[in-house]
């Protein structure tokens, strides 16, 4: 082979590549929705070691956290992670977000009875619900999914747990923490019950640990057999689940530990129903979403289970 | 999907700007629903991902639109004011349902000025029969996710000029339900079962395996329902043994059925059904013992010149060795069992897999 040959096809493969390269660049420059495609981060899974109850957790955290700091997730987290999917961590709450179904698999919260306490310098109203830039368009709920849908922005991890700040309350209003619940009845009724029932749990415990989340259950059609169907709303399809679960830890100053765990279904529950017709065994609820709950905490160890001693 | 969206918007962008300037949020006094829905669809309710805060400023710039023309409708004096209040009507109910979702607040502050003007002049038709009747005040947990019943219900709204809140009487029913509710917190039990004996047995894999001549398949049923197909895990290795427990019991009793002397056409018949529930469980739990001792079975059936047996049974009913025709333990690549058949005269049920 001659050197001009080899000059050749040098130059020809430099070219080739070159042009590649060139054009995958500005493909990506260019992106494939909207302006930017630049996701702003969050906090995912931390970085910093592990999370655990082992993790060092300042006595009194008297300056309220404004991002989410690795002591207030690790705080919350204190009990382990029900799963790792697309975990995303807010100043005051976890969460995993499903990314096929548009909705969260999960949210942890830690609350106390100062976390819950009305608070004049927090208004709920001043919040907006608004799409979650952290997630990947592909993937994000949009509010023009929910208007006119039949179904409401229902929170997962609740507006009214997270009164220390003003942002604490505003993080809860991405649509990445909604999941459509029916209105009436249910996300303005029945289910906000079961949220002031957990909030009212920290005037008996110290420390409250809730965990929240959708359940797409089986049901049995005229032909024998068990399916799965729930509706899916919007130009992004979002899930509607068929039930909501919220499993509870309390931690009461003698530091016994007790647990609730409640499945409600997404439909108009009658206001004159206990919640306590909704409790189940925490394993089922487990064996349905598919996720452990407090898995850093051996069962044998709780005191109570849905009130019943163990 | 990128380049189609992007000239979608494109064309969407081009007809919106023939018609009307991008800023201009003009509501006529014509048809004025039909000019706040425009506005709605083309700059509110966008399928796009648009920032929010243009969302919402576009959203707040119509809903102000919307305000000053059902003010001017109702309160300008100009001719014919039926029709006006039929438009304000209709332009205040749409605009209040997106308030609802999109933004309450400034709607909740407006109202309230609304009637105190429509009281002042004393419009008491349009208070009772359109604000009352149709619930167009405040936003609240009735109509609208940004509340929930942790807030105040706007009783106070209604109650002028002799009126009331049309929701009041449910409220107190409410209310009175929560009173009875919180008194009597009962509790349900949830003790989690215990294992039956059956559960018991299925877990320690000690049970009798024992088929009798009189009905063998039902009795194989039953036990396997039992001890087998339970719902609790098992380990796999007592779960296996459980299996082979049932089928053993069923190829002695198969045997006995047939080889304790000449067997009647009804023993003949227990044989073959049981022997087809057998052969379609090993082809899930695992066919190799059962293809083994098939093979024994055939030569002893020909050797004791069964052949109604073999001809009517065995080889009509396809109950040779377990292959891809029946099993998920088989696929396309493995040969079928063809040679089991070819004996006394008789072919296999089925053709041979032709290569493609």
């Amino acid at each position: 082979m001659s050197g001009r040959r080899v000059g050749g096809v040098l130059a020809l493969s430099a070219t080739a590549l070159g042009a590649f390269y060139l054009g995958s660049h500005v493909e990506r420059q260019r992106g494939n929705f909207g302006s930017n495609n630049s996701l702003p981060r969050l906090p995912g899974l931390p970085t910093f070691g592990t999370v655990s109850a082992a993790s060092l957790i300042p006595a009194q955290e008297s300056n309220v956290s404004l991002a989410a700091t690795p002591s207030r997730i690790g705080q919350i987290m204190k009990y382990g992670f029900p799963g790792l999917d697309h975990v995303r961590s807010h100043s005051d709450y976890v969460l995993s977000y499903d990314r096929r179904n548009r909705v969260p698999h999960w949210v942890f919260e830690h609350l106390t009875a100062e976390s819950v306490a009305k608070n004049d310098a927090v208004d709920r109203s001043k919040c907006d619900f608004r799409q979650d830039e952290s997630i990947h368009p592909f993937f994000r709920s949009q509010n023009t999914d929910y208007r006119r849908s039949g179904y409401d922005r229902g929170h997962m991890a609740a507006a009214g747990n997270h009164r220390l700040h003003q942002k604490h309350c505003d993080e809860t209003f991405f649509l990445s923490n909604m999941a459509p619940q029916v209105g009436q009845g249910f996300n303005r009724d029945a289910w906000n019950t079961l949220e002031s029932h957990v909030r009212k749990l920290t005037k008996i415990y110290s420390n409250v640990y809730v965990c929240t989340g959708p359940l797409y259950l089986p049901h049995k059609e005229d032909d024998g057999k068990n399916y799965v169907k729930y509706e899916v709303i919007g130009a992004n399809t979002v899930a509607v689940p068929t039930h909501f679960y919220k499993v509870i830890v309390g931690e009461s100053p003698d530091h016994k530990l007790h647990m609730e765990s409640y499945v409600m279904p997404n439909q108009v529950i009658s206001n004159d129903t206990p919640i306590s017709v909704f409790q189940v065994p925490p394993e089922s609820v487990e064996r349905s979403a598919g996720l452990l709950f407090f898995d850093q905490l051996n069962r044998k160890q709780l005191t109570t289970i849905n009130g019943k001693k163990v | 999907m990128s380049k189609r969206k992007a000239e979608d918007t494109e064309a969407e962008k081009m007809a919106t700007a023939e018609k009307v300037p991008q800023n201009d949020y003009t509501i006529g006094l014509v048809d004025p629903v039909k000019d706040y829905q425009k506005l709605i669809e083309t700059r509110v309710q966008v399928d796009e991902i648009v920032d929010d805060d243009v969302t919402k400023e576009n959203f707040d710039r119509t809903a102000a639109a919307a305000r000053d023309v059902i003010w001017r409708l109702l309160f300008d004096g100009a001719e014919n004011l039926q029709e006006n209040v039929e438009k304000a009507t209709q332009l205040l109910e749409e605009y209040r349902g997106d308030a609802c979702f999109y933004d309450p607040t400034p709607y909740n502050d407006w109202i309230v000025k609304l009637r105190d003007e429509v009281l002042k002049r004393e419009l008491l038709d349009f208070w009772r029969d359109v604000l009352v009747k149709k619930q167009l005040g405040p936003c609240w947990s009735r109509d609208c996710d940004l509340f929930d019943s942790d807030d105040t219900p706007p009783l106070e709204f209604y109650a002028h000029a002799g009126c009331e809140a049309p929701f009041a009487a449910s409220l107190k029913v409410r209310a009175a339900l929560e009173e009875q509710s919180s008194m009597n917190q009962d509790e349900l039990p949830t003790t989690p079962g215990e294992l039956s004996a059956d559960d018991a047995a299925a877990l320690s894999g000690e049970f009798e395996a024992v088929l009798t001549k009189e009905n063998p398949l039902e009795e194989y049923r039953t036990l396997m329902k039992r001890f087998v197909l339970t719902k609790i895990i098992v380990p796999d290795s007592v779960h296996q043994a459980s299996v082979k427990k049932m089928a053993t019991a069923a190829r002695e009793i198969i045997w006995k059925l047939l080889f304790d002397g000449p067997p009647t056409q009804e023993d003949q018949d227990k044989a073959a059904e049981l022997l087809r529930e057998y052969k379609g469980d090993a082809g899930f739990y695992g066919p190799q013992d059962f293809n083994e001792w098939i093979v024994t079975l055939r030569d002893e059936v020909l050797n004791k010149e069964l052949l109604d047996f073999w001809r009517e049974k065995m080889v009509k009913l396809e109950l040779g060795p377990s292959c891809a025709r029946d099993s998920d333990y088989y696929d396309n690549d493995d040969p079928l069992p063809l040679d089991f058949y070819e004996k006394a005269g008789c072919k296999a049920p089925f053709e041979a897999t032709t290569e493609d």
